[in-house]
This record gives C-alpha cells, sequence and structure tokens, in this order.
C-alpha cells in the first residue's frame, strides 16, 4: 500500500509537472505564445513612446474641428456647459461658413467687377475668387512642424509627390539600368521579378485605395499588366494608339484583336480629330483622346515597359511619400516625422 | 505756468507758455500759424512756418538744433512730396499711405497733418500707432526733438503700462495700436481724436486689424475724423479696397518712393540640406569674395543664433590667421528680441578697421531674427544671406496650444528682407533656396496675426467697446470661427459674458484690466481669498518677459541658484517669492546678479504692480493678505483655480505625462517648470508646442477646488469615459460622503454681489 501510494505521488508529482514543462510544445501554441510576446513588447512600446503618443494625440485634436466635436459631444450625450456655439449662432453663424462681413452681410452689390480687376492684377491672382470681395478662412492656420535643419524645398510639410515629368525621367533611367545587367544575374532577375510581381498587386490595391480616398481618379501606378481590372477602361486603345508600346493587360493573348491594320486605321481616325464614323471603334478612340493626356500615356507606357521590382519600387516610394504608408510594416503614421522615427526603413530587409 | 496777467492785452496765442518777457525777443514775431485754416492748409504755408524762428507750440524761439534736425528732414522723399499729401489730405476723409522704410512717414507725416488739423488749437489729438512699444517711444523721442518740444508735453507717448503724455498739453501723441484699442473700449467715437494715423499697417497686428475695422464703421459716423493708413507697399490695395467708403471707388493712394538701390538677387541651384550650414558658408564665402559692406544673415532664434555667430567667428579667424594679406577681419553680432538693449545697440557699431593700414578692410555680420526685417534698419548693410525660415507663433484653437516653431517665410518677407541690402548702395541677396522653390513653396503673405493668435483679450474688448456682432464684424481678415468660439467659450465660463454674449458687469471689470481675462478675473476674485496682494505680484510677474537668466557657460550655476529661490508647491509662487526677495533686497545691487535674475524685467514688475495696483483700487479691489504663510500659499493657489480652471493637467501613469483636461493631449512639464514631485492635478499658464508639446508655469491644485469653483466646467458628467474622469469621480463620491456640497452657490452669489458698477 505504502508502496502504491508512494508511486501514487511519485507519479503525480511528475504528472502535474510535466505537462507544464511540455504545454508550448505544439506548433499553434508556439505562434499563439509568440503573439501574445509581441503584443506585450508592443504595447511597452506604445507606453515607451511618449513622443509617439504626444504626436497622436496632437493630429487627433488637430484633425478635428470644433464644431465636430460639440456635435459628438452632443451625439453621446454627454451635457456640454459650452455655450459658445450658441452665443455664436445667435450671432448669426452658420457652421461652416467664415466669419466676417463679405459673404452674405454684403448687402451692396458688388461694383463691376472690370475696372476692380484692372486696377489690383496683384490679388485677382491669388486670393480673390468670385464677386465676394475676400476669402476669409473657415479653418485654423495649420501648425507648421518643420524636421530639423533642412532648407526650403526639402521639408516634409509641403513636400509634394514629384512632377510626372520627374517620373518620367526616373522610370527612363531605370530601364536603362536595366537593359544594362549582366546576363548572369538572370537568374536572379527571373526570381527578383517574380516575387515582386507578388508583391505588387496587393501594394498597387493599397495605393488605388488610398488615392480614391484621397480624390484621385487615376494613377498609373495602378496599372498591372496580369490583371486587366486594373486598367479604366479605354486607356488600353489610348496607349496602342499613342505610343509605341505594345500592352495587353490580360494573361492571354486571346482578348486583342487588334491587327496591325486595325491599328493603323485607328491612329489615322485619332490624327484627323474627327469621329470617322465607317470605322469600326472610332467612338472609342475619340473618347480615349479627350479622356488621357498625352503626358499620362506617355508615364503610363514608361511605367509599364519597367520590371517589376522597378516598379514595385516607384509604387511603395509614392506611397510612403504620399501617404506616409509603409507597405512593410502595413502601416499608415500620422506623418512623415513619425514615420522617420517608427518604421525602420524603406526596403524590405529593414523589416526583418 | 500760470499766465502772465500783463500780457492779458495780447493776442492769446501770443500769451501761451514760457518764461515771460525779458529772453523771449519772439514774442514780436509775427505768429507762425497766421492765416492758417485748419484743413485748408497749404504746403507754402507749411514750410514757412517751419522755416520761422518761433516755435508755433510753445512761442518760444527755436533752438540751433531746430535748424539743424530742419535741414536734415528736408532731405526726406516725404518732404518732397508736402504739396501732393496737403491736397490728397485735404480733400479725402481716409487716404492709403505708401512709403518704404526710410522715406520718413512714421516721423514727418504726423507732423505734417499736425500743421493741417491744428488740434492744439480745439483740444483735440492727432494719434500715430506703432505695432511695437519701443518703436512708439523712440519715435515719439525723435518727433520732439524735431518740433522742439519736450517729450511727455506737446508730442507725447502712450503705450501699455506707461502713459508719458500731459492731458490738454499733448497734441500729438504716438502709441501702441492696443492702446488705442483700449482708449476705444471706453470712447468707441474716439472723440478726442481729428485724426488717426495707423502706421505699419502691413504688419498686420492684432490691433491693428481691429482698429481697422473700427474706424472703417467710425468714419462713418464721425465725417471730421481723418484716417491715415501707413504701409509698405505690399498690401496697399488690399487697403484701398477695404477702405473705399462709396462701394465702387477705392480709398486714394498717397505714394512715397522709398531711397532704396537696387538688389541682385541670387538662389541656389539645389536645396539645402542643412540651411544653417549653407547660411554659415555662405557668409564667409561673402567675407573671401565680395567687396566691402556688411552682412545681415537671418535666422530663427537665440539658439541658432548664438551658435551661428560663434562657427562664423571662428572660421573668418582661421581665415585671417592663413591669408591676412586676402581677408580682412570680422565682428559677427547676434540680435534678437531678448537681449539686453545695450547689447541690442551693438548691431550700430562700425565695422573693424582694417588689421594694417592699407589692409582688406574689416567687415561687420549681423545675424538676427526677422526683428532686422522690418523693425530695425541697420544702415550700412549691403549683402542679405537669406535661408528662408522664421519662428513664427501660431495659436490653435482646436487644442489650444501656443505653437513657435519655424515655419518657412512668406514672398513678401522674402522680398522685404532682399530690400535690406539696398539701403546705402546696390546690394546682393543671397537666397538659400531655388527660384522654383521660392515660386512653388513660399506663400504670398505672412499670415496677419489675426489668423494665428488667442483672441480672448481683443474679444472681450471689443464686447465692451459695444460690437454686438462679432461673427458679421467686417473683418480685413477673418479669423478662424474655432478660434472666436475658443474665446467666447473662455468668457463665457469666467462669467465675463453671459449666456447670450452680453457682457456681464464682471466682464466690464475685466476689461478695464490691461491683461488676459484668466488673469484680471483672478485679481478680482482673490481678495475672497484674503490674497489679492499675492496674486497682484503674480499677475505682474506672468505680465512681464521670462525673468531667469540663464547663460549658456554658467547653465549649472544659474539653475543652482533659482532652486534656492523655488517654491516646491508650484512656479507660481515662486514668481511670487522672487518679487517678495527682490524687493526685500532693494537695497543690494548685486542681488539680480548673483542669483541670475533680469534686473530689467524685475523693475518692469515692480512697474506692472504698481500700474495694476492703481486700477485696482479703481474698482475697489481690495489689497489684503495672511500672515501665515502656509495658509496664504493654499489661497494663492485657489485663486488661481478661479482664473485658469480651463488650463488644468491631469496625470497619466507614472511617467511624468500630463493629459490636458477636454482636449486631452499629452504634455510634459516644462524643463524650467520647480515642481518638486508630480502632483494629480496640477494648473498651468501656457501650453506651448516647441520641440514638444509642454507646460509651462506649473502649480499643484487639488481636485476639490476645481469641482468647487469651476463646478460647470468640472461636470463629471460632461467628461468622456477615460482616466481624467475616473479620477473626478472618486473626488465626487468622497464628497458626496462627507455631505459637504453646495458651497459653490454661496460662493457665486458673493461674486455677484461684488461686482455692482
Amino acid at each position: 500500500m505504502s508502496d502504491d501510494e508512494d508511486d501514487y505521488l511519485s507519479n503525480l508529482d511528475k504528472f502535474l509537472v510535466e505537462p507544464a514543462k511540455k504545454t508550448p510544445i505544439t506548433y499553434s501554441e508556439q505562434r499563439k505564445e509568440a503573439a501574445k510576446q509581441s503584443k506585450l513588447k508592443d504595447e511597452k512600446n506604445r507606453l515607451k513612446g511618449r513622443r509617439q503618443r504626444e504626436l497622436e494625440s496632437r493630429s487627433e485634436g488637430l484633425s478635428k474641428s470644433l464644431f465636430e466635436r460639440a456635435k459628438e459631444d452632443e451625439d453621446a450625450g454627454l451635457a456640454s456647459g459650452n455655450k459658445a456655439l450658441s452665443i455664436m449662432l445667435k450671432m448669426g453663424f452658420k457652421p461652416g461658413q467664415a466669419l466676417g462681413k463679405a459673404e452674405d452681410g454684403d448687402q451692396v452689390p458688388p461694383p463691376p467687377p472690370d475696372t476692380r480687376e484692372t486696377e489690383t492684377p496683384r490679388d485677382t491672382s491669388s486670393s480673390e475668387a468670385g464677386p465676394s470681395r475676400l476669402q476669409h478662412k473657415v479653418e485654423p492656420v495649420a501648425i507648421n512642424e518643420w524636421t530639423g535643419k533642412r532648407g526650403i524645398g526639402l521639408g516634409v510639410k509641403r513636400a509634394r509627390s514629384p512632377t510626372a515629368a520627374e517620373r518620367v525621367a526616373k522610370m527612363a533611367k531605370m530601364a536603362d539600368d536595366a537593359s544594362h545587367r549582366d546576363f548572369r544575374d538572370r537568374a536572379k532577375m527571373l526570381y527578383d521579378e517574380n516575387r515582386a510581381e507578388g508583391r505588387l498587386a496587393p501594394a498597387q490595391r493599397t495605393c488605388a485605395i488610398l488615392d480614391e480616398k484621397a480624390g484621385k481618379a487615376f494613377n498609373v501606378l495602378w496599372l498591372n499588366p496580369r490583371n486587366p481590372d486594373t486598367f479604366p477602361a479605354g486607356l488600353t486603345e489610348a496607349l496602342n494608339l499613342h505610343t509605341t508600346l505594345e500592352i495587353n493587360p490580360t494573361s492571354t493573348y486571346e482578348r486583342d484583336p487588334s491587327s496591325i491594320q486595325a491599328r493603323l486605321r485607328r491612329q489615322m481616325a485619332a490624327d484627323t480629330l474627327q469621329p470617322l464614323n465607317t470605322l469600326d471603334d472610332a467612338s472609342t478612340s475619340t473618347a480615349v483622346t479627350t479622356t488621357f493626356s498625352s503626358e499620362a500615356l506617355e508615364e503610363t507606357a514608361h511605367f509599364l515597359r519597367l520590371h517589376a521590382p522597378d516598379r514595385l519600387e516607384l509604387v511603395l516610394a509614392y506611397l510612403r511619400q504620399n501617404y506616409a504608408y509603409c507597405f512593410w510594416c502595413g502601416t499608415e503614421y500620422e506623418s512623415q516625422e513619425e514615420m522617420a522615427s517608427q518604421c525602420p526603413g524603406e526596403d524590405e530587409e529593414a523589416h526583418d | 505756468m500760470t499766465d502772465n496777467p500783463y500780457l492779458a492785452h495780447l493776442k492769446p496765442s501770443h500769451r501761451g507758455a514760457g518764461p515771460s518777457g525779458s529772453n523771449s525777443a519772439a514774442l514780436g514775431v509775427k505768429e507762425p500759424l497766421y492765416g492758417f485754416l485748419a484743413r485748408k492748409v497749404k504746403a507754402d504755408q507749411v514750410r514757412k512756418a517751419l522755416e520761422n524762428d518761433t516755435n508755433p507750440f510753445t512761442k518760444q524761439p527755436h533752438s540751433a538744433q531746430y535748424k539743424k534736425i530742419l535741414e536734415a528732414r528736408k532731405k526726406l522723399p516725404v518732404y518732397a512730396q508736402m504739396d501732393e499729401f496737403y491736397k490728397v489730405f485735404t480733400d479725402n476723409q481716409i487716404i492709403v499711405m505708401v512709403g518704404e522704410t526710410g522715406s520718413g512717414k512714421t516721423t514727418q507725416i504726423p507732423q505734417f497733418v499736425v500743421y493741417s488739423d491744428l488740434p492744439h488749437t480745439k483740444g483735440k489729438l492727432v494719434a500715430c500707432t506703432q505695432p511695437r512699444r519701443v518703436a512708439a517711444m523712440s519715435v515719439a523721442k525723435r518727433v520732439a526733438d524735431e518740433m522742439d518740444v519736450q517729450l511727455g508735453r506737446q508730442v507725447g507717448y502712450s503705450i501699455r503700462f506707461e502713459d508719458m503724455t500731459e492731458p490738454g498739453t499733448t497734441f500729438l501723441k504716438y502709441m501702441t495700436d492696443g492702446m488705442l484699442l483700449r482708449e476705444a473700449m471706453n470712447d468707441p467715437e474716439l472723440s478726442r481724436y481729428s485724426t488717426i494715423i495707423l502706421d505699419e499697417a502691413h504688419e498686420r497686428t492684432l490691433a491693428t486689424d481691429i482698429l481697422m475695422g473700427l474706424l472703417k464703421a467710425l468714419a462713418k459716423r464721425r465725417t471730421d475724423l481723418k484716417i491715415i493708413v501707413m504701409s509698405a507697399t505690399l498690401d496697399a490695395v488690399k487697403f484701398q479696397k477695404y477702405f473705399s467708403l462709396r462701394s465702387s471707388e477705392p480709398a486714394p493712394l498717397f505714394k512715397v518712393p522709398g531711397r532704396t538701390f537696387p538688389v541682385e538677387v541670387f538662389y541656389t541651384q539645389e536645396p539645402e540640406p542643412d540651411y544653417v550650414e549653407a547660411a554659415i558658408r555662405t557668409v564667409l564665402m561673402i567675407h573671401r569674395a565680395e567687396d566691402p559692406g556688411d552682412v545681415l544673415l537671418f535666422l530663427t532664434g537665440e539658439e541658432e543664433i548664438e551658435d551661428a555667430c560663434r562657427k562664423i567667428k571662428l572660421e573668418a579667424d582661421d581665415l585671417l590667421n592663413q591669408d591676412p594679406d586676402a581677408v580682412g577681419p570680422l565682428i559677427c553680432i547676434p540680435l534678437y528680441s531678448s537681449l539686453p538693449p545695450q547689447q541690442q545697440q551693438r548691431i550700430f557699431d562700425p565695422a573693424p578697421a582694417p588689421r594694417t593700414t592699407g589692409g582688406p578692410p574689416g567687415r561687420k555680420v549681423v545675424v538676427s531674427t526677422n526683428i532686422a526685417e522690418t523693425s530695425l534698419t541697420i544702415d550700412g548693410i549691403v549683402y542679405v544671406v537669406d535661408p528662408g525660415f522664421f519662428k513664427q507663433n501660431v495659436y490653435n484653437p482646436r487644442i489650444r496650444v501656443e505653437s513657435l516653431l519655424v515655419s518657412p517665410i512668406s514672398k513678401a518677407s522674402a522680398q522685404q528682407r532682399a530690400g535690406r541690402a539696398g539701403r546705402t548702395r546696390p546690394g546682393k541677396c543671397f537666397r538659400l533656396y531655388t527660384e522654383k522653390d521660392f515660386m512653388n513653396e513660399l506663400e504670398e503673405q505672412t499670415h496677419p496675426e489675426i489668423l494665428r493668435c488667442n483672441l480672448s483679450n481683443t474679444v472681450l474688448e471689443l464686447v465692451k467697446l459695444g460690437v454686438k456682432d462679432l461673427v458679421r464684424f467686417d473683418y480685413v481678415d477673418a479669423p478662424a470661427p474655432e478660434t472666436l468660439m475658443r474665446a467666447l467659450e473662455l468668457l463665457n465660463y469666467l462669467a465675463a459674458l453671459d449666456d447670450d454674449g452680453n457682457l456681464t458687469p464682471l466682464g466690464g471689470i475685466m476689461a478695464e484690466f490691461p491683461l488676459d481675462p484668466q488673469l484680471a478675473k483672478m485679481l478680482i476674485v482673490s481678495p475672497e481669498f484674503k490674497c489679492s496682494n499675492e496674486i497682484l505680484t503674480i499677475t505682474a510677474m506672468l505680465s512681464i518677459p521670462n525673468v531667469w537668466l540663464r547663460p549658456n557657460n554658467q547653465r549649472k550655476e544659474a539653475d543652482a541658484a533659482k532652486a534656492l529661490l523655488s517654491v516646491p508647491d508650484g512656479d507660481h509662487l515662486t514668481l511670487l517669492n522672487v518679487y517678495n526677495e527682490y524687493v526685500n533686497n532693494a537695497h543690494d545691487k548685486n542681488w539680480t546678479w548673483t542669483h541670475y535674475l533680469s534686473a530689467r524685467a524685475l523693475a518692469q514688475a515692480d512697474n506692472v504692480r504698481k500700474q495694476l495696483e492703481r486700477t485696482m483700487e479703481r474698482y475697489e479691489v481690495e489689497i489684503v493678505s495672511l500672515p501665515d504663510l502656509n495658509k496664504l500659499y493654499s489661497n494663492v493657489r485657489q485663486a488661481l483655480v478661479c482664473g485658469f480652471f480651463m488650463q488644468v493637467a491631469h496625470k497619466e501613469g507614472e511617467k511624468g505625462n500630463y493629459l490636458t483636461v477636454k482636449d486631452n493631449q499629452v504634455v510634459g512639464l516644462h524643463p524650467s517648470c520647480g515642481l518638486e514631485t508630480q502632483p494629480e492635478w496640477v494648473i498651468f499658464n501656457e501650453f506651448v508646442l516647441t520641440t514638444r508639446p509642454y507646460i509651462r508655469t506649473v502649480s499643484e491644485v487639488r481636485a476639490e477646488w476645481l469641482l468647487d469653483y469651476a463646478t460647470t466646467y468640472f461636470d463629471v458628467s460632461s467628461f468622456p469615459d477615460g482616466e481624467t474622469k475616473r479620477a473626478l469621480q472618486r473626488v465626487v463620491n468622497k464628497k458626496a460622503g462627507k455631505g459637504n456640497r453646495g458651497n459653490e452657490d454661496t460662493r457665486e452669489t458673493k461674486k455677484r454681489k461684488k461686482n455692482k458698477p
């Protein structure tokens, strides 16, 4: 009995201890554990990053107007003791409008615009618009956060996307570089190409989503020859017409009906600049010439000529620059400054 | 001086001032202003009067200095256009005048107006506003000399906390625009004035902008009032249009050419990765390769400027040692507003002499903030280096922060800077950015102050002045609606405005104090806490520039000296302590020096305190104190709450982070803060955004005080869920447990009772 008991107890001990050691052995458990750890680490980082929290609270506070806030408070049922808005409303303020006499308070009809315009050539260009004399501000002056000692033209705040011309130049250079690559690199290139193609699709989708949110109707960077849906109607035809690029945004060639003759005919149709009704698809091509500027077409052609890694690079650079979005982090940062401090780097390696 | 009865037979104008009889031979001379008809005066008459030996205003013979100055005045561009001026002035009620710096408009035009208005004969005044205190003082002094009168008598000035005029005698008054606005508060018709001149209107200070709105409306009611708006060229058209009395015709323009030389502008080929480094390089390049002539470099702030000065000096000395035959000596002079006046004067020092006779000439380099852009003129500048930045104050109503950050300048500003190179001879301007960036990146104009600042003070003044409709007020540039909303919110919470936006009796008294509404409120309620004496001191100390000195090479010593004076409960009490110690040690001339305090700022605090004391007496705000120091300090902080309860932050976590109440901004205590611990609730004087968001001048407060003295603002039910709400709720629960509620109502009624007019 005593032996049994001993055995039982010792077994029990073993039984109690061992499973605790064994638990994280299965793969899914390990993964869960790792996920938990990394989440904890993230939380810690969040607590640590006071600077980040300052930035976050600031950009949140700055992004919402007081009128929106008042409305939210009201909707949330918070009894707000703030009477300021009601005082302003009593004075005749309408949310969304600017202060000042100019807009509708100006009962005097505006004088003939011609005389004024000729007298004031300086002002007409900048601030004057329409018959109202002055365009007053609706939004507070933004806080301009200039970073470091960078000179004018290098500031983050007003950095804009490069102009189409600059981008075209850069693409041309990339294509040039590509053609000089050594034959031995081909294999690696092919591998890279495939990898990049894989990455390109989601990156372009993100780009399209962010662009559309920003109100852009078309961006060359959305185009993916492997996915015909990324091509807006008429673009393919326009490209075929106006550039030397043979573009075929499908994985197979079956959908392209254009023979050399058809193309020549369409080219002629476009050159005459008037609808030639006898031609089968003349109407589309004329529509096309109005929708896509020649610059856009040229840019498209350049873009599509590039290898996938180069295209990917362009898309990612665009995302970083315009939306402070890092593809590798999968994060849209609040500002360039924040991205500079939070994101480990521009390329994939930095994110390992 | 009393009238001499023996001269009673003479014409009244001859009786005037001055010691009678023997020494005034001029009395026999014909009255200099004989034949002058007010507002119909011709330039010929004025020129003759100016040449007369008798001063028409004092009836004294002109001094020798007068003649000398007059000769200099005759060379001013404005003087040459006197005929045209009188023609325009006589025919119009409102004139827009354009003249570049150096045209003499600030000193001469007001004098011209005096000769036409003859204000001394009618008991009126001519006012000329200035955006800056120093300018008002120095120009008044200069004009008093030109007119050969004593400053503070016929010609005077009026700035906040200092009135240098003699009522009844002064007829030409230079004043800050803010002072004229304050006068309008109690006299909306500005009936004392025959002509009002708004100088430097292009600077678009808040007060000038508001005054333009008021004067435009006033001109319709008071057709006898003349208005001159003086500006640098840039915004003239805008002003002309704004001041068109009949809507079709712009206000007439009177233009005086400046005395400027052409300036050649150079741009860089590429954007500069480091503008400070590029600026230093450019200065040295000029020193090495360009003809003699002084250099003006624009940088953004004290630290940057001092740093650049050191580096330029080092490099220039190196150059001099390497090649003494080709390169001359160089001095580098910093200039920024916090510099003591005697050091600011150094910018007028001449360039150093060549080391050897006939050797390469020396060069002066002034490294300045944008105060050298408009307010100060340095002669001898031939080269301007413009990196394109300045520090700009921007208030944002959404999170109620005052940011002082480096921003790109505007095109107008860049032109102004370039113009500084052409004052003595043709000059060169080196812009450290590309021409393309100049065109594309820079805004046209700098934002006028009204778009960039907190308006609570101004709104109170306007309401007091009788402007009912702040929404449809005829602003030159209307502020953002949210800024107005914040101002109304503050004034409503402080009970200066009722729920309909009308001025309360308390608000009426608050407006009489030349202070921010929070400070005024705190001062007015302080007798209830038996500490108005102390609150008065703190208010004065908060109304002056920083008192702490922290020289670069003695930071440790300065910090140690400060620690000795610090009160652990809060920076406000520290300020009180500093002032009291300053007064106690008034006999010791070295006291401020050994304690790293600015004697100038403390003297100013003393002056401000005296002025405020007078206002308090006028409105019967008692000055009282308590003997028990602990009780006193606690009461002082309670009084602070009554003014600053909208500037409270709550501690969050253990890291010394604070969250501002209601706006939920993560902020830190400013490094200058002297609190020993990190209390749960603090009240702050300012929320600033510099390199990081900071709250500055901070004191500990108790949550109970917030709930007692600012019941509506700290109404727990109006808070969104969060740490702050929970903390408040705990305090409310505790209080309810004690059954200790409802004393805020009694306080409220007490306040009301006090504020009978």
